[in-house]
């Protein structure tokens, strides 16, 4: 009998080939790039057709409604939209393995969990990070582009709420007015997060109908079935929920809204966010050892 | 090696496998058989640490599968052919469980040509046959150069010429001193293809032993003579202590050589039509052995 000497492995170098094959999983795939594609499409549409609309009727409206607009979130509007793709594909990454029987092939290669999961959630969390902030950079240029040649003129330094609103032309942000950029970085970080709830969530269910009804009702369902109830009940939960937290990440400041009231702090938001994610992909990570393949 | 010592799986109320202890030699083919339903997959899944124990345990060359350093450069198998994306080509497929295991890529190539798939590399491996779709998990199996190798069912959806092919390959990388464990229900295909075997049936072994003396210990050689004049040979045959029975047009004798029984029919003058060395096959034995011990058994045609 012939044995060959196979090298003792160390768990970083276990990791990174993990990452790797990961990588080749999801690239060759042809569904990961039409999701992106999509995403990337309806994100950059909706933030040309909402601002121009917004732009057209700015002189007519009243204040309060005014008061209600955001410069940097107008633009961003089209996160919103990606936001349900980005989702569709996070959960496709690991609920096609598990309804093709492809799980039971990766899990015989890369038998540590913890080591798959985490390469897993490595390579979705950097390539979605990679094209959504594409999509928010991308989105708020076009969107405050579409804003300043519909009439709009750009916030100058100091200006005062009261100045903004009272002008007869709708104020537009740019990449330069304090606080925006970061706030379109962070736009890109919440899809990056919520990709890796929806992986977590994956994890757990196994099944793509199941995560993806999940992941809707997380995102769509429960807030409007919340906004159905008392604003004493539903505001504190509706404003703590991903949807509301990706709003507060698009913003400058902790700004108010009329169906969550006062928006998190856009870095506590993204902290709470990090925390949903992290312990989303830990029960994964548990019940992945836990249960047979 | 692999070692199995008193494993049991529960699903439920199902009892999948039973306090089943076994070893896998290298430099043979060992067969796992048992009928549809019997734990031969549940057995493999757990080799592979898919699927958790709840009793006993399973090592591969000493360790358990989890621990394994590169687990594709030491264990190679094939459980189900189709678990797989069927959107991903079957070259992107092998590469990214060489890259998951450090094996060089260039073994992408090598496999793909030793399966006969090279033409068809960069084909979605939806669209492949159930054959094809058997040979590129036989080329996934062999993609480390593994020491231990499982198939569950390879021959499944081959042809003829892929049934030898897998034989003469199972065969060979036993000659190369490594462990080769297949299961089968196809008990002909076994008996060309294994020489030990693992035989178990609701989960329990029933065998463990060569295929020979699988066949041998359960079986009464038996000979089967015909001639013009059937009662005179009986009668003969009888008086000089044989067993016989008696059929249409011929008798089957027990408990005496075919040697004996021509001389005999030598000394009487009886000219033999037939005189034919009965041997069971390993179908007709594991019928025999596991009958009752299916999970699904049909019941005779009214």
């Amino acid at each position: 009998m012939t044995t060959s000497i196979i090298p003792a492995a160390p768990l970083a170098s276990k990791f990174t080939h993990a990452v790797r094959s990961e990588w080749t999983k999801i690239r060759t795939i042809r569904s990961t790039w039409i999701c992106l594609g999509l995403a990337v499409l309806f994100a950059v549409g909706l933030s040309i057709l909402v601002p121009s609309l917004v732009a057209h009727h700015w002189s007519t409206r009243s204040l309060a409604d005014k008061a209600n607009y955001d410069p940097t979130s107008l633009p961003l509007v089209g996160v919103g939209l990606a936001q349900l793709v980005i989702g569709v594909f996070g959960a496709l990454v690991i609920t096609s393995e598990y309804s093709s029987g492809a799980i039971r092939t990766t899990l015989a290669a890369v038998p540590r969990r913890g080591i798959l999961l985490g390469a897993k959630a490595t390579v979705l969390g950097i390539l979605t990070l990679v094209v959504a902030e594409i999509i928010t950079f991308t989105s708020f240029l076009v969107g405050s582009s579409v804003l300043l040649a519909s009439g709009g003129r750009t916030i100058s330094g100091n200006e005062s709420l009261v100045q903004q609103l009272t002008s007869t032309h709708i104020p537009v942000a740019t990449l330069a007015t304090p606080g925006v950029a970061v706030a379109v970085f962070r736009s890109g970080l919440y899809l990056t997060l919520l990709i890796l709830i929806v992986l977590g969530i994956g994890f757990i269910i196994r099944n793509t109908a199941g995560t993806i009804a999940i992941f809707v009702a997380l995102i769509l369902i429960v807030p409007a079935i919340l906004g159905a109830l008392p604003q004493s009940i539903s505001r504190p939960i509706i404003e703590h929920m991903p949807s509301s937290l990706g709003t507060a990440m698009g913003s400058t400041h902790a700004r108010t809204t009329d169906y969550a009231g006062t928006l998190l702090n856009p870095w506590a938001a993204t902290l709470l966010m990090v925390v949903y994610a992290a312990v989303v992909l830990l029960i994964g990570w548990f019940m992945l050892n836990r249960r047979d393949a | 090696m692999i070692s199995v010592t008193g494993l049991t799986k529960t699903y439920g109320e199902t009892v999948a496998v039973d306090d089943l202890s076994f070893t896998v030699q290298p430099g043979v083919v060992t067969g796992f058989l048992g009928p549809n339903g019997s734990g031969k997959s549940t057995t493999m899944r757990m080799i592979l640490g898919l699927d958790r124990p709840d009793d006993g345990s399973i090592t591969v060359d000493g360790k358990a599968y989890r621990e394994l350093a590169w687990p594709l450069r030491e264990v190679g198998a094939l459980l189900d052919a189709k678990a797989l994306h069927p959107g991903r080509s079957a070259r992107s497929h092998l590469k990214s469980l060489a890259e998951s295991n450090a094996i060089d890529t260039k073994r992408v190539g090598e496999v793909l040509e030793l399966v006969g798939l090279d033409s068809v590399a960069k084909r979605k491996v939806g669209k492949f046959s159930l054959g094809m779709g058997q040979r590129l998990g036989i080329a996934a199996a062999l993609l480390g150069d593994p020491q231990i190798l499982l198939f569950d069912e390879p021959v499944n959806g081959l042809d003829p010429e892929g049934i030898l092919w897998v034989r003469t390959l199972l065969q060979d990388l036993a000659k190369q001193g490594k462990t080769v464990f297949v299961s089968s229900h196809l008990m002909s295909e076994m008996a060309l293809t294994a020489s030990n075997l693992v035989v178990i049936g609701r989960g329990k072994l029933l065998a463990e032993t060569t295929v020979e003396n699988f066949i041998a210990s359960r079986t009464t050689p038996t000979v089967r003579v015909s001639a013009r004049n059937l009662d005179a040979l009986d009668a003969a045959l009888r008086s000089k202590g044989a067993s016989t029975t008696r059929e249409s047009d011929h008798l089957l004798v027990t408990e005496m050589a075919q040697e004996a029984i021509g001389e005999i029919a030598l000394d009487q003058a009886i000219a033999l039509t037939e005189l034919t060395q009965q041997s069971a096959s390993l179908e007709e034995v594991f019928m025999q052995l596991t009958a009752g011990e299916g999970e699904y058994e049909s019941g005779a045609v009214q």
